[in-house]
Protein backbone atom coordinates (compact mmCIF):
# COMPACT_ATOMS: atom_id res chain seq x y z
CA UNK A 1 0.00 0.00 0.00
CA UNK A 2 0.71 3.45 -0.62
CA UNK A 3 2.62 5.46 2.12
CA UNK A 4 0.30 6.98 4.63
CA UNK A 5 0.36 10.61 6.87
CA UNK A 6 -1.73 9.27 9.33
CA UNK A 7 -0.22 6.34 11.41
CA UNK A 8 -3.41 5.14 12.55
CA UNK A 9 -6.91 4.21 10.91
CA UNK A 10 -10.06 2.56 12.42
CA UNK A 11 -11.99 -0.41 10.16
CA UNK A 12 -15.48 -1.81 11.89
CA UNK A 13 -15.72 -5.37 11.52
CA UNK A 14 -17.97 -7.10 9.19
CA UNK A 15 -19.00 -10.93 9.34
CA UNK A 16 -17.65 -13.24 11.61
CA UNK A 17 -14.90 -14.93 10.38
CA UNK A 18 -11.93 -13.48 13.01
CA UNK A 19 -14.40 -14.59 16.06
CA UNK A 20 -13.78 -14.67 19.13
CA UNK A 21 -10.91 -12.14 17.75
CA UNK A 22 -13.08 -9.55 16.70
CA UNK A 23 -16.59 -9.57 16.84
CA UNK A 24 -18.97 -8.50 14.02
CA UNK A 25 -19.24 -4.65 14.79
CA UNK A 26 -16.19 -4.49 16.38
CA UNK A 27 -13.64 -1.37 15.73
CA UNK A 28 -10.29 -2.12 14.62
CA UNK A 29 -7.34 -0.04 15.22
CA UNK A 30 -4.51 -0.42 12.50
CA UNK A 31 -1.27 0.84 12.68
CA UNK A 32 -0.35 2.20 9.30
CA UNK A 33 3.31 2.43 9.72
CA UNK A 34 3.77 -1.29 11.58
CA UNK A 35 5.58 -2.88 8.63
CA UNK A 36 7.84 0.20 7.76
CA UNK A 37 10.91 -1.37 9.06
CA UNK A 38 10.08 -4.82 9.86
CA UNK A 39 7.90 -7.88 7.90
CA UNK A 40 4.39 -9.16 8.60
CA UNK A 41 5.20 -12.22 10.49
CA UNK A 42 3.10 -15.42 11.27
CA UNK A 43 0.15 -14.77 13.78
CA UNK A 44 -0.06 -10.98 13.02
CA UNK A 45 -3.85 -9.76 12.21
CA UNK A 46 -3.72 -7.37 9.38
CA UNK A 47 -6.25 -5.18 7.75
CA UNK A 48 -5.39 -5.58 3.21
CA UNK A 49 -6.43 -4.83 0.14
CA UNK A 50 -8.02 -8.12 -1.63
CA UNK A 51 -7.74 -8.21 -4.92
CA UNK A 52 -11.57 -7.70 -5.06
CA UNK A 53 -11.11 -3.34 -3.77
CA UNK A 54 -12.59 -4.46 -0.37
CA UNK A 55 -10.43 -4.41 2.47
CA UNK A 56 -10.22 -7.44 4.32
CA UNK A 57 -9.04 -8.44 7.86
CA UNK A 58 -7.42 -11.65 8.84
CA UNK A 59 -4.71 -13.43 10.57
CA UNK A 60 -1.08 -14.92 8.63
CA UNK A 61 -1.40 -18.19 9.14
CA UNK A 62 1.71 -18.38 6.97
CA UNK A 63 4.89 -16.51 5.58
CA UNK A 64 5.90 -18.16 1.79
CA UNK A 65 9.27 -17.04 -0.09
CA UNK A 66 9.13 -14.35 2.73
CA UNK A 67 7.33 -12.44 0.19
CA UNK A 68 4.16 -14.10 -0.05
CA UNK A 69 1.74 -13.96 3.17
CA UNK A 70 -0.87 -16.63 3.83
CA UNK A 71 -3.99 -15.13 5.58
CA UNK A 72 -7.08 -17.28 7.43
CA UNK A 73 -9.70 -16.01 9.86
CA UNK A 74 -9.56 -17.83 12.98
CA UNK A 75 -13.24 -19.06 12.83
CA UNK A 76 -12.22 -21.84 10.30
CA UNK A 77 -15.10 -24.09 10.71
CA UNK A 78 -16.18 -23.52 7.63
CA UNK A 79 -13.07 -22.17 5.92
CA UNK A 80 -12.91 -23.04 2.17
CA UNK A 81 -10.16 -21.10 0.45
CA UNK A 82 -6.92 -19.14 1.81
CA UNK A 83 -5.70 -16.97 -0.11
CA UNK A 84 -2.39 -15.75 -0.73
CA UNK A 85 -1.18 -11.97 -0.47
CA UNK A 86 1.37 -9.79 -1.31
CA UNK A 87 3.06 -6.76 1.57
CA UNK A 88 1.74 -4.29 -0.57
CA UNK A 89 -1.77 -5.29 0.14
CA UNK A 90 -1.29 -5.40 3.75
CA UNK A 91 -2.81 -1.52 5.02
CA UNK A 92 -1.47 -2.51 8.77
CA UNK A 93 -1.80 -4.22 11.59
CA UNK A 94 -4.63 -4.37 14.07
CA UNK A 95 -3.24 -3.17 17.67
CA UNK A 96 -6.48 -2.33 19.42
CA UNK A 97 -9.86 -2.84 19.46
CA UNK A 98 -13.53 -0.97 20.59
CA UNK A 99 -16.57 -1.64 20.55
CA UNK B 1 -3.77 -6.57 21.49
CA UNK B 2 -5.05 -3.81 23.68
CA UNK B 3 -8.70 -3.67 24.45
CA UNK B 4 -10.02 -0.36 24.75
CA UNK B 5 -13.04 0.18 27.00
CA UNK B 6 -14.63 3.38 28.98
CA UNK B 7 -13.60 6.63 28.05
CA UNK B 8 -11.07 5.89 25.57
CA UNK B 9 -14.02 3.97 23.97
CA UNK B 10 -16.60 6.40 23.80
CA UNK B 11 -13.99 9.48 22.67
CA UNK B 12 -13.15 6.96 19.75
CA UNK B 13 -17.11 6.76 19.29
CA UNK B 14 -17.38 10.20 18.83
CA UNK B 15 -14.58 11.03 16.93
CA UNK B 16 -16.24 8.62 14.51
CA UNK B 17 -18.65 11.27 13.66
CA UNK B 18 -15.85 13.27 11.95
CA UNK B 19 -13.45 10.38 10.84
CA UNK B 20 -15.73 7.57 9.45
CA UNK B 21 -14.26 4.11 10.25
CA UNK B 22 -14.01 2.01 7.15
CA UNK B 23 -15.75 -1.68 6.55
CA UNK B 24 -12.63 -4.74 7.06
CA UNK B 25 -14.55 -7.45 5.90
CA UNK B 26 -14.26 -10.54 8.60
CA UNK B 27 -16.48 -11.58 6.28
CA UNK B 28 -15.55 -14.86 4.34
CA UNK B 29 -17.14 -15.02 0.63
CA UNK B 30 -13.49 -14.30 -1.34
CA UNK B 31 -10.81 -15.47 1.25
CA UNK B 32 -12.42 -18.07 3.73
CA UNK B 33 -15.71 -18.81 2.02
CA UNK B 34 -17.49 -19.19 5.85
CA UNK B 35 -21.20 -19.05 5.90
CA UNK B 36 -23.62 -20.26 8.59
CA UNK B 37 -27.26 -19.71 9.40
CA UNK B 38 -26.70 -20.51 13.33
CA UNK B 39 -26.81 -16.59 13.91
CA UNK B 40 -29.76 -16.04 11.77
CA UNK B 41 -31.72 -18.95 13.92
CA UNK B 42 -30.72 -18.05 17.44
CA UNK B 43 -31.38 -13.82 16.13
CA UNK B 44 -34.65 -14.98 14.90
CA UNK B 45 -35.37 -17.47 18.02
CA UNK B 46 -34.21 -14.36 20.74
CA UNK B 47 -37.15 -12.13 18.57
CA UNK B 48 -39.49 -15.11 19.20
CA UNK B 49 -38.36 -15.06 23.19
CA UNK B 50 -39.01 -11.04 23.33
CA UNK B 51 -42.15 -10.89 22.17
CA UNK B 52 -43.26 -13.56 24.35
CA UNK B 53 -41.53 -11.87 27.15
CA UNK B 54 -42.99 -8.83 26.25
CA UNK B 55 -46.55 -10.24 26.16
CA UNK B 56 -45.96 -11.93 29.93
CA UNK B 57 -45.40 -8.71 31.30
CA UNK B 58 -47.49 -7.20 33.84
CA UNK B 59 -47.56 -3.50 35.58
CA UNK B 60 -46.15 -0.24 34.67
CA UNK B 61 -44.25 -0.07 37.88
CA UNK B 62 -40.26 1.62 37.19
CA UNK B 63 -38.69 -1.95 37.25
CA UNK B 64 -41.30 -3.66 34.61
CA UNK B 65 -40.91 -0.43 32.19
CA UNK B 66 -37.64 -0.86 32.67
CA UNK B 67 -37.49 -4.11 31.56
CA UNK B 68 -40.32 -3.47 28.72
CA UNK B 69 -37.85 -1.33 27.13
CA UNK B 70 -34.65 -3.98 27.56
CA UNK B 71 -37.06 -6.11 25.41
CA UNK B 72 -37.66 -4.22 22.66
CA UNK B 73 -34.67 -3.26 22.48
CA UNK B 74 -33.18 -7.01 22.35
CA UNK B 75 -36.05 -7.59 19.84
CA UNK B 76 -34.97 -4.77 17.66
CA UNK B 77 -31.47 -5.30 17.71
CA UNK B 78 -31.77 -9.52 17.03
CA UNK B 79 -34.35 -8.46 14.20
CA UNK B 80 -32.41 -6.47 12.81
CA UNK B 81 -29.09 -8.87 12.86
CA UNK B 82 -31.69 -11.80 11.78
CA UNK B 83 -32.28 -9.49 8.64
CA UNK B 84 -28.45 -8.91 7.95
CA UNK B 85 -27.29 -12.75 7.87
CA UNK B 86 -30.23 -13.37 5.48
CA UNK B 87 -28.83 -10.82 3.10
CA UNK B 88 -25.92 -11.81 3.47
CA UNK B 89 -26.68 -15.86 2.33
CA UNK B 90 -28.86 -13.84 -0.43
CA UNK B 91 -26.32 -11.95 -1.98
CA UNK B 92 -23.20 -13.33 -1.28
CA UNK B 93 -23.56 -17.05 -0.67
CA UNK B 94 -26.36 -18.59 -2.90
CA UNK B 95 -25.42 -18.96 -6.47
CA UNK B 96 -27.38 -19.53 -9.96
CA UNK B 97 -26.82 -22.84 -9.08
CA UNK B 98 -29.08 -22.79 -6.32
CA UNK B 99 -31.59 -21.15 -7.52
CA UNK B 100 -31.99 -23.73 -10.44
CA UNK B 101 -32.24 -26.02 -7.46
CA UNK B 102 -34.51 -24.17 -5.28
CA UNK B 103 -36.67 -21.71 -7.85
CA UNK B 104 -38.55 -19.94 -5.10
CA UNK B 105 -35.44 -18.66 -3.45
CA UNK B 106 -35.91 -14.97 -4.06
CA UNK B 107 -39.31 -15.45 -2.66
CA UNK B 108 -38.38 -17.03 0.31
CA UNK B 109 -35.45 -14.89 1.50
CA UNK B 110 -37.66 -11.85 0.51
CA UNK B 111 -40.36 -12.90 2.62
CA UNK B 112 -37.85 -13.94 5.64
CA UNK B 113 -36.85 -10.43 5.45
CA UNK B 114 -40.15 -8.49 5.24
CA UNK B 115 -40.87 -10.87 8.35
CA UNK B 116 -37.75 -9.21 10.28
CA UNK B 117 -39.07 -5.97 9.51
CA UNK B 118 -42.64 -7.05 10.62
CA UNK B 119 -40.80 -8.54 14.10
CA UNK B 120 -39.53 -5.08 14.44
CA UNK B 121 -42.85 -2.98 13.56
CA UNK B 122 -44.95 -5.22 15.87
CA UNK B 123 -45.15 -7.38 18.99
CA UNK B 124 -47.43 -10.35 17.64
CA UNK B 125 -46.06 -14.09 18.47
CA UNK B 126 -47.71 -15.07 15.18
CA UNK B 127 -45.12 -13.31 13.57
CA UNK B 128 -42.41 -13.95 15.40
CA UNK B 129 -43.01 -17.70 14.71
CA UNK B 130 -43.58 -16.59 11.14
CA UNK B 131 -40.44 -15.51 11.38
CA UNK B 132 -38.53 -18.49 13.08
CA UNK B 133 -39.88 -20.98 10.60
CA UNK B 134 -39.15 -18.57 7.82
CA UNK B 135 -35.34 -18.61 8.78
CA UNK B 136 -35.38 -22.39 9.60
CA UNK B 137 -36.64 -23.38 5.98
CA UNK B 138 -33.79 -21.51 4.65
CA UNK B 139 -31.41 -22.81 6.77
CA UNK B 140 -32.41 -25.93 5.59
CA UNK B 141 -32.28 -24.86 2.35
CA UNK B 142 -28.53 -23.74 3.06
CA UNK B 143 -27.87 -27.15 4.41
CA UNK B 144 -28.95 -29.06 1.45
CA UNK B 145 -26.77 -26.68 -0.79
CA UNK B 146 -23.81 -28.13 1.14
CA UNK B 147 -24.31 -31.97 0.60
Amino acid sequence: MAFSLLPFSTHVVKGHSMQPFLDEGDRAVVFRWAYLFSKPKKGDVVVFEYNDGKEYVKRIAAVVNKTEFVVEGDNRSDSLKTPKIAKEQIIGKVVAKYS
Amino acid sequence: MMKMRGLVAAVLRKAEIVVKPTSAYAHCDIPCGIYETNSMTTAADTVYKMVEKILELKGMELEQRNSFVRMVHVKEEHAQKCKQELLILWTDYFKEEHLAKFPDLHTKVWKATKLCSQAKRMVDLKVAQQLKEAVAEIAQIFAATKK
